[in-house]
């Protein structure tokens, strides 16, 4: 059951590579969210019920409903053009995440008989994931979808912990997710005035100072 | 006492951030950077009241002296420095907390034991000197600090990779303390290491500075307000270049010193080249130093990579290199004052017009490209002499090197000498600066030059110590 929401997670990539308008990732994120939290759950292995608590707690209220909430409050404020305007085809997009999504699963095959302390599938669709978002960030022109992308790839790199059996400490637990909450509203408050002083949050703006 | 000072950041930047008054926030800043000087130097050693996480260790010792040291000079400085024209009390005590954060951020990444918390703080820094980048409110700032804040994010979820999978590296048993690793370096899955370390590296490489995933430092160097870019340069760039080499400690105890060194020299070389193909180019003087950071940064890795006497020739850079380089951004902040504008050609003349600030700007010129006396010309001398002493690629990897330097230098020469000597349209002569815009310079530039001279014992100790963990 559990890798079949690994799997699943893993589309969602795929999803949104093929997806125009800015409302669908915010979609797939929420979605990731609700996936990461089942995910936790299925994990049987977990023994101490505080982390476990924890772990829920980030996934389904932050990472499902705040982070969603707040992208989509920022997309109507800045009244933000809904298409998300790449500098590829969709098609190209598409085509590159598929094969990234086949890579992750011919990794998880690959790690099955290298590791002991690794969980294979997690692992794969982790490391596919991370490899398209950075493609997406790449790819697409408007900043507010670079931070959605961002949020997507710390997804990846959320699956990635997991797939470690082993735990890190409590204490890097609170803080890794204390950081990446704070830098995706700051990340948001940026594109808000970024809007406010530029008139669009394009990358192309942003080309003032170089040498 | 470093731990105290540690633990007090958070309630001082509150009380900061809910005091209204200017001079009572400089002045709280700057007790909070006193009690880090004097905590700094007077650590000890070893387990500490916060251990195991928050432990200072004789590399965490050194580089906690050279950081407060910075932070102190640069606190002086924001004394008598407004970081923009007609700033609420509002605006700047949320500036001052963010200081107060950000410093405190670095001496934890650097006090902290694990190297998964240490990722941690190293994030916070980027989260608090956003905003302080970001100070002046102008469309310039605006754009360099999302470049900043983006691409250290991306930089450092890499390094967070790398950490995941150096925990899986460490088998089922051992931890991400600096020191078990340290212990069980022998038992690393080789494999999964060497992977850790390709993105531990790009990942702090991004805050070092290093090329080829320098691009955010120029912009944010160029438009933070100069006491900021001091600290920047001085504290923060260090502050990553101690995480790499801590990392780089594990692989030389695991036995693959040769593959993580390469790739250190790869980065710092290329950081050597950027430098010298872009510092004759900027039209902005502070842009101008800030590729002179990434060329000292590109010195410091060199060293760290190469070995033997290059080892501690990389930590008397890096004293060297904070010192100076922070005066350096100083200095930019007074000619700032007097031409209100930071592209070089509207300058010109800084001799006739403020004649000591013209001479301190000549002399950490020359500081920094390793005239001696100053700790630079040491610390590059034993660089090439231990590249020499190797031998083979090693020794025309010199040749390259000072041959890199020198074009770094001569980009340089032309900007400073143009600002010193260089014609000046404006009438008005002898602008005068508060004199506490030149002192934490001066004192700065005498500190460093007069360590290089003077050798003081509690140094010489603080270096050995740290040496040993090298």
């Amino acid at each position: 059951m559990t890798n079949f929401l690994i799997l699943l997670f893993g589309v969602t990539m795929i999803y949104a590579s093929s997806s125009t308008r800015v409302e669908s990732y915010i979609k797939t994120l929420s979605f990731q969210g609700v996936l990461l939290f089942l995910i936790v759950l299925g994990n049987h292995t977990w023994t101490d019920y505080i982390s476990l608590a924890f772990l829920a707690a980030e996934t389904l209220v932050f990472k499902a409903i705040i982070i969603p909430v707040f992208m989509t409050r920022i997309v109507r404020k800045n009244g933000i053009f809904r298409e998300v305007e790449p500098y590829i085809p969709y098609f190209y997009s598409l085509i590159f995440t598929s094969l990234m999504f086949a890579a992750g699963i011919f990794i998880s095959f690959w790690v099955i008989d290298q590791m002991q302390n690794l969980r294979p599938v997690y692992f794969g669709v982790a490391v596919s994931v991370i490899i398209s978002g950075m493609f997406l960030i790449m790819t697409r022109k408007k900043l507010i979808t670079h931070v959605m992308c961002y949020i997507m790839m710390e997804n990846g790199i959320f699956l990635l912990t997991l797939s470690v059996i082993k735990e890190m400490p409590m204490i890097v637990n609170l803080g890794v997710l204390l950081d990446i909450f704070a830098a995706v509203f700051i990340l948001g408050l940026f594109a808000t005035k970024i809007n406010e002083a530029f008139d669009e949050m394009d990358v192309k703006s942003l080309s003032e100072l170089k040498d | 006492m470093a731990e105290i000072i540690l633990l007090a950041t958070v309630p001082f930047a509150a009380l900061i951030f809910f005091s209204r008054s200017r001079v009572l926030n400089n002045t709280l800043l700057i007790l909070y950077s006193a009690g880090f000087l004097y905590g700094a130097f007077a650590a000890k050693t070893g387990p500490g009241m916060l251990s195991p996480y928050i432990e200072i260790d004789g590399l965490g010792k050194l580089f906690l002296c050279i950081m407060s040291c910075v932070f102190f000079a640069a606190m002086l400085y924001n004394f008598s420095y407004p970081p923009k024209e007609r700033e609420s009390e509002q605006s700047h005590a949320r500036y001052s907390a963010a200081v107060v954060i950000f410093a405190g951020s670095m001496a934890a990444f650097i006090m902290s034991a694990h190297l998964a918390l240490a990722w941690v703080f190293i994030e916070a820094t980027t989260l608090a000197s956003t905003y302080l980048i970001y100070y002046s409110g102008t469309k310039n700032s605006l754009e360099a600090s999302w470049k900043y804040i983006f691409i250290c994010s991306i930089g450092i979820s890499l390094a967070f990779i790398g950490i995941v999978f150096l925990s899986l590296a460490t088998g089922k048993e051992g931890t991400l303390f600096y020191s078990d690793m340290r212990q069980n370096a022998a038992v690393i899955d080789g494999f999964w290491l060497k992977i850790a370390f390709v993105f531990i590296l790009t990942g702090f490489g991004t805050k070092a500075g290093l090329a080829p995933v320098h691009a955010w430092l120029p912009d944010a160097h160029s438009e933070a307000p100069s006491p900021v870019s001091a600290m920047l340069s001085g504290a923060l760039l260090n502050t990553a270049m101690l995480g790499i080499m801590r990392v780089f400690k594990i692989m030389k105890l695991a036995g693959y010193e040769s593959f993580a060194s390469a790739l250190i020299l790869v980065m710092g070389f290329f950081s050597l080249i950027v430098a010298a193909v872009f510092v004759s180019r900027v039209k902005n003087y502070k842009r101008m130093m800030a590729y002179s950071s990434i060329e000292n940064m590109g010195i410091m890795a060199i060293g760290a990579a190469t070995g033997g006497l290059g080892a501690i020739a990389a930590l008397i850079h890096a004293f060297s290199h904070s010192f100076l380089k922070s005066a350096f951004f100083m200095t930019a902040g007074n000619m700032l004052k007097i031409y209100h504008t930071g592209v070089t050609a509207k300058t010109g003349g800084l001799l006739r017009k403020n004649p000591l600030l013209g001479w301190l700007f000549l002399i950490l010129f020359a500081a920094l490209s390793a005239v001696p006396p100053s700790p630079s010309f040491l610390s590059e001398y034993l660089i090439v002499a231990e590249m020499l002493k190797k031998g083979g690629l090693y020794a025309a990897g010199a040749a390259v090197f000072l041959l890199l330097i020198a074009f770094v230098v001569y980009g340089m020469a032309k900007t400073v000498f143009f600002i010193a000597y260089g014609k000046d349209e404006s009438p008005e002569e002898n602008v005068k600066l508060p004199f506490m815009l030149y002192a934490p310079v001066i004192l700065l530039l005498a500190a460093a030059i007069g360590a290089a001279l003077i050798m003081p014992q509690f140094l010489t100790d603080i270096f050995k110590n740290a040496i040993d963990c090298m």
